[in-house]
């Protein structure tokens, strides 16, 4: 019998195509999944049964995609409603969203970068509030890719810890994010761990990513992880201790089986490293 | 005379992510906000135009397959262009295109039919996904005393063009005489099925689907033509009609 507390281990993020196949026969290897809500909210029929019996079987936590918390249009109280529907509904441990808006009074359905500004902290943080509030909950936030900074008056990692502290908010640690970005903005990835609130990071996702021929990347989650990022996962591991971590694959998914093996090398990174404040993966609220 | 009313300058966050998302939605007009590098800011508008393009080409198929790629490539350009899709619900995406699809004039070079098949691929999602129930069936016999409504699993359509059938093959450029009738059902196996439908039934269908709770008898009399030269066999063959779409779960207790 799971409880919210097993959030713990290695995900898979659940997309609807592999759904069919799992959600009899979930493998022993997979602790928990992941869902974007905005692709399950309202979803009755086949795949809401589906849903619901995973959710039964082990965690499933939450991923937006939508509520554009950085946008300067209204938060769309509607959706959070939802949301806090569906969390209670899966019993789901977590809900985490991404630091940039997609909203510009319609829906761009991306994530778009927010400039490194004292205007946008304050912004985003009394949004994220807001969220939190409405939700009952604490939230994380995703530092993500970023393929241009619209305004830097701080560094990425001052603006993450900036937004953190004044919203009181988790921190969702996209390893592959970090990775892709100390790559396009040239920086040094660890030193960038090493300035995340350690204290704050609620879980880890690793993924993959596209390489460009000059050396320019573009996070696709279509592609196998690759060495470095899973070096840079034991160095986090290292860090902050072996956090619940989730293994994004949106395209291109190959067989069930690589999967696995990809989730079978975090949880043996995970089982390698030792806890170095003592506590176990800690509960996300 | 009366001042001319202060307009409300823009905080320095809106006008950026204005500036950003202007480019985005039309970046064949609109300048690359200054300072940003052009080729990374195409990298933005390729990952917002491929993932709305996947997304649609994944709802109408069949629309995507009709249209040469530089045409529907053209027509997802327009739709970011200038519609602003308020659903933040991923399966909802293929309705505000229909929205658009709804307000803009359709094209010479264009199908007649393109909003009517738009219109028909999108049923069958939001029947799949819909969180309705089947309702429990009632006792056989009982059909008779009941009233009757349309399950809300169960959508009777007509168009004016035979958009169940149109393929690369066959693209009527007229709509022909008669229209087509069909109804869409999700079955207890949660499958979604076509049918297509005699005018008569769809006529049955729509007057249970807008005034529900009446008795099979009422409806099919209601439906009845005055002179109808043989009136029990109109009600008798009805009546099988109806027996049919209750064993198939179309029509329910109301």
């Amino acid at each position: 019998m799971k409880t919210p507390s097993a959030f713990q281990g290695a995900g898979l993020g659940l997309r609807r195509s592999i759904i069919d196949s799992l959600y009899e026969n979930i493998p022993n290897a997979i602790d928990f999944f992941e869902v974007a809500p905005e692709n399950w909210i309202n979803i009755g029929g086949r795949l809401g049964k589906q849903l619901r019996s995973i959710s039964e079987q082990v965690p499933l936590i939450t991923h937006g995609l939508s509520l554009s918390v950085g946008g300067v249009h209204p938060l769309d109280k509607d959706l959070i409603l939802n949301i806090k529907k569906f969390l209670d509904t899966h019993q789901a441990p977590l809900y985490s969203e991404h630091l940039s808006y997609s909203n510009d009074g319609g829906q761009l359905y991306d994530l778009l970068p927010l400039p490194f500004t004292e205007e946008a902290v304050h912004h985003v943080a009394s949004r994220i509030t807001q969220v939190q509030d409405i939700l009952g909950r604490r939230m994380a936030i995703e530092n993500v890719s970023y393929y241009v900074v619209p305004e830097k008056a701080m560094s990425e990692a001052e603006f993450i810890n900036a937004v953190v502290k004044e919203a009181d908010c988790d921190l969702l640690l996209d390893i592959n994010n970090v990775y892709v970005n100390s790559k396009n903005h040239q920086y040094d990835p660890e030193e960038f761990i090493r300035q995340m609130p350690a204290e704050r990071v609620a879980y880890i996702h690793m993924a993959g990513h596209y390489v460009e021929d000059d050396g320019f990347i573009v996070d696709t989650h279509g592609a196998d992880v690759i060495d470095p990022v899973w070096k840079l996962l034991a160095f986090t591991y290292g860090l902050i201790g072996s956090l619940p971590t989730l293994l994004e694959r949106d395209f291109n998914l190959p067989e069930m089986e690589q999967l696995l093996s990809e989730i079978n090398q975090i949880k043996d990174l995970q089982k390698s490293q030792e806890f170095p404040h003592g506590r176990s993966a800690h509960s996300a609220n | 005379m009366d001042a001319a009313p202060i307009r409300p300058t823009k905080s320095p966050l809106a006008q950026t992510q204005e500036d950003f998302t202007r480019f985005l939605r039309n970046p064949t007009e609109v300048a690359i906000p200054k300072g940003l590098d052009p080729r990374r800011m195409r990298v933005y508008q390729g990952l917002v135009y491929e993932n709305i393009l996947s997304l649609l080409s994944g709802f109408f198929p069949v629309i995507d397959s009709l249209f040469s790629e530089e045409k529907w490539r053209a027509l997802i350009a327009e739709f970011i262009r200038d519609f602003k899709a308020e659903t933040p619900y991923f399966p909802k995406l293929g309705e505000e295109f229909i929205y658009f699809l709804s307000e803009r004039k359709t094209l010479e070079d264009e199908p007649p039919f393109l909003l009517e098949l738009a219109h028909y691929e999108s049923i069958e999602l939001a029947l799949y996904i819909s969180k309705e129930n089947h309702a429990t069936p009632i006792a056989e016999g009982f059909i008779h005393n009941a009233g009757l409504s349309l399950s809300p699993l169960a959508t009777p359509l007509s168009y004016h063009y035979p958009v169940h059938q149109i393929c690369a093959n066959f693209q009527p450029q007229e709509p022909p005489e008669k229209a087509s009738y069909l109804l869409v059902f999700r079955d207890n196996q949660d499958e979604v099925r076509f049918f297509e439908l005699p005018l008569s039934s769809y006529q049955l269908l729509c007057q249970i689907n807008q005034n529900p709770g009446l008795l099979a008898k009422e409806y099919l009399q209601n439906l009845c033509p005055e002179n109808h030269p043989e009136p029990n066999g109109f009600l008798q063959q009805g009546m099988a009609l109806i027996s049919t779409f209750y064993d198939k779960g179309v029509l329910i207790q109301s």
